[in-house]
């Protein structure tokens, strides 16, 4: 069920009225039911991978906390881990390796004919996999106690808003949560509220609005000039920030009218001011998530700088390919990768030089902003482009820097309106960034009345209400 | 009363945003009417008198009616837009003889009986208020647009009507496909062989022999023609075939599809380009295109 269809306010609204009216087990129940619902309008059949998952990783985090032979632990975590992660290996990755290694072996002048599988990839299998094993490993860790109620545990996993496209949200701030029987509680809905429009406004206002040039252009990349595939890099960079952040922004709004707390998923990305910066803001629930399961767990930056390069590499590789089985979200992490370390080896020339030479901070900010969007917008080539000759193709045609006459953009009625919607967001998020908007909006009413009515209003006048799916539901 | 506040602004909220969205609506209706825009002006009810109607999607639009104007001495108004076809090319002519007075001549590019049917569903939802035929077309075809449109006012405006309304100035009929196709689209053209026509659907014959019934009913002559493909676009053959499936419906079509063989008179692929235009409007004079209302003018002057 997508939060962009008709559908689904209909089902919200039942579950809004059923989950109020009870309490206890009872609402974990209507929870549960729900979510499955929810997520079993897509394909019921790729619920038992859910029901899987949770049964085993109920039974090995119980398990675990019973012994204190670390033997005994490992194995139990281990088999959550085979588990969760042989799932979704098999599901995403399969065929790209059996191709890759295909592509591999003729390398060496050997043909192999390797059988791929024609398989279904299951909605949002890389948001719960990752859910329920920061459980299992936080358990091992000690980090945290095992939940008894199998329903809510269940609930943890299923939990609707962030099943199918995050945030990903961990045991130890949603489980807290869930035993509690949150009441009905105006000021939460209100926030709740603003989340959900301003969502909307990202998803079906902006995102799905520039979606149409973007695919125009990255359709048919070999008919298109500089200007042109730049202009539709720049509006993809805001698609997809649209589509993802205005995603995570209606599941946590979904959330608080519910009495939950998620937490935050993106913090205005676009104003980073270097690419560790940036991923503190871009996907935030992932972005931690690897660093304290995986980059923490590899040595982190404990162990001298070249290790740490490797690390950061190793952690940027294995986030590409959590996107997708492709080389082109492998180059894409790789790519990151380099920025992050490119970034920590310019640490110190460029303290040597404001250290000499006095560049006010808001010049410094001026030049870092446009130059970190500009390098992160040439990573989303290799993730938008349809394969990995046509990014490179874009590429080439980005740097040619050729034919910038008005003639060859793109449909000029389209470019304007994307232009327009983009230059919102980016006063919308500067106004965040530097004033604390949201929080601010609802203790001033009549500010809350009118933005959130304009933002409703350009919602209608420029969304496209007929689009597909949220692009990290393939993910 | 600590809800007082989130309850009251929730509740504002809604008011303002039906007040504001029912009074936006309409300064975009009356900005819209105010306008040229070619769909605008038939609304309008100021008896529109024009010989020659140009109906078409974006390849429609080559008819340049300034130019055909100066050439032919015949008053020219062309309805084309981009992606628009047969199914709202009628609806739009029957709105026009609602409130206009019916044309000598009527060109059909045939472009637009071609492919998907539909695109219109997306962009009709500005007549909502000025045309029952539309809107019953809008219910009975996309529920949903229909319904958003009657949620929101400034919803029947999403779409590039509008906008393309607020930029018409003077009059949107000096719009027009400037520029000459890159190399690399020619290259393209050039490198795909196997392009395919499909027939023309079941649908797309009713909708134009509903449109031929309306034109004869009201004793417009309409002429069905294939504009100008870009060299090398079909392989021999495919146009013929396509156009001899046409005829039994729509009589003769004016085929002009191999008519340059100059890649410089085209925008892009499927575009001839301003010069382009004007070649084809002058060849379609000497073919004898516009005969008798062309003739019947000269005539007139020789008099």
């Amino acid at each position: 069920m997508l939060f962009n269809s008709a559908v689904f306010f209909i089902f919200f609204g039942i579950f809004f009225v059923l989950y109020f009216l009870t309490r206890g087990k009872l609402r974990l129940f209507v929870m549960l039911v729900s979510s499955y619902v929810f997520y079993g309008w897509w394909d019921w059949r790729f619920l038992s991978l859910i029901a899987i998952s949770t049964l085993v990783d109920y039974w090995a985090g119980r398990n675990m906390a019973r012994t204190d032979e670390v033997r005994k632990r490992k194995l139990l975590l281990l088999l959550s881990l085979t588990l969760n992660l042989g799932l979704l290996g098999f599901f995403k990755y399969f065929n790209f390796f059996i191709e890759s290694t295909a592509e591999f072996l003729t390398l060496f002048g050997m043909r192999a004919n390797l059988p791929t599988l024609r398989i279904i990839l299951p909605v949002g299998i890389s948001f719960y996999t990752f859910q329920t094993l920061s459980y299992t490993i936080d358990i091992y860790r000690h980090q945290l106690e095992p939940e008894k109620s199998l329903l809510r545990f269940a609930v943890f996993v299923a939990f609707f808003p962030q099943l199918v496209a995050g945030p990903i949200v961990r045991a130890r701030l949603l489980l807290p949560q869930l035993r509690v029987d949150n009441h009905f509680d105006w000021n939460r809905l209100q926030q709740g509220v603003t989340l959900v429009i301003w969502g909307y406004f990202l998803k079906v206002g902006l995102a799905d609005s520039v979606a149409v040039l973007v695919d125009a252009v990255y359709g048919q990349p070999r008919l298109f000039f500089s200007s042109a595939l730049i202009t539709g890099t720049v509006f993809y960079a805001f698609q997809i920030y649209g589509d993802f952040c205005g995603y995570s922004s209606i599941a946590i709004g979904i959330a608080r009218m519910l009495g939950f707390d998620f937490g935050i998923n993106f913090n205005k990305p676009y104003f980073a001011v270097s690419f560790s910066d940036f991923w503190k803001r871009w996907h935030i629930s992932l972005s931690s998530w690897l660093r304290d399961y995986l980059y923490i767990p590899l040595g982190g930056n404990r162990s001298g700088k070249w290790k740490t390069y490797r690390n950061l590499m190793l952690t940027m590789l294995l986030g590409g390919l959590w996107h997708g089985a492709a080389m082109r979200f492998i180059i894409w992490g790789g790519l990151h990768g380099i920025f992050l370390v490119v970034q920590r080896l310019s640490q110190k020339p460029s303290q040597w030089l404001y250290e000499r030479v006095f560049i006010p901070k808001i010049i410094r900010k001026a030049i870092a902003i446009p130059l970190v969007f500009a390098l992160v917008c040439i990573t989303w080539i290799f993730f938008r482009a349809g394969n990995l000759s046509e990014a490179m193709l874009i590429l080439r045609k980005v740097f040619r820097l050729n034919e910038f006459s008005l003639l060859t953009l793109p449909p000029k009625i389209d470019v304007l309106k994307g232009s327009l919607l983009i230059a919102f967001v980016i006063v919308v998020d500067w106004l965040d960034e530097h004033y604390d908007f949201f929080s601010r909006l609802p203790s001033k009413p009549w500010l809350y009345v009118s933005f959130l009515s304009l933002v409703l209003w350009l919602t209608f006048f420029f969304g496209n209400f007929f689009a597909n799916a949220f692009i990290y539901f393939v993910f | 009363m600590k809800n007082t506040r989130p309850v009251l602004s929730l509740l504002v909220l809604l008011l303002f945003f039906f007040i504001g969205d029912r009074m936006i609506g309409y300064v975009f209706n009356y900005l819209f009417m105010r306008s040229n825009f070619r769909y605008a002006t038939i609304y309008k009810s100021e008896g529109l008198n024009y010989d020659v109607l140009i109906f078409g999607n974006s390849r429609g639009r080559s008819y340049y009616a300034p130019y055909m104007e100066e050439k032919l001495g015949l008053t020219c108004y062309n309805l084309s837009y981009n992606r628009l076809r047969i199914p709202f090319i009628n609806l739009v002519f029957n709105d026009y003889l609602e409130k206009n007075v019916p044309p000598k001549l009527i060109i059909v590019e045939i472009h637009s009986l071609m492919g998907y049917l539909d695109g219109h569903l997306s962009v009709i939802k500005i007549f909502y208020d000025m045309s029952e035929r539309m809107r019953k077309h809008l219910a009975t075809y996309n529920h949903k647009e229909w319904q958003l449109s009657r949620l929101s006012r400034v919803y029947r405006y999403n779409g590039e009507f509008l906008i393309r309304a607020l930029l018409s100035g003077k009059s949107d009929q000096y719009w027009m496909i400037q520029g000459k196709a890159s190399q690399a689209v020619i290259e393209s053209v050039l490198s795909k062989k196997d392009r395919k026509l499909n027939p023309p659907s079941g649908r797309a014959l009713q909708e134009a022999k509903a449109f031929m019934e309306t034109a004869n009913a009201y004793g417009c002559e309409v002429r069905f023609v294939y504009n100008p493909n870009m060299p090398g676009f079909y392989q021999e053959g495919i146009v013929d075939k396509y156009i001899a499936s046409l005829q039994k419906t729509t009589g003769k079509v004016w085929d002009y599809s191999d008519l340059f063989q100059d890649f410089t008179l085209f925008r892009d692929d499927l575009h001839i380009n301003i010069e382009g235009c004007y070649e084809l409007i002058d060849q379609q004079i000497a073919d004898g295109f516009y005969f008798p209302f062309f003739e019947q003018r000269e005539e007139q002057n020789g008099e």
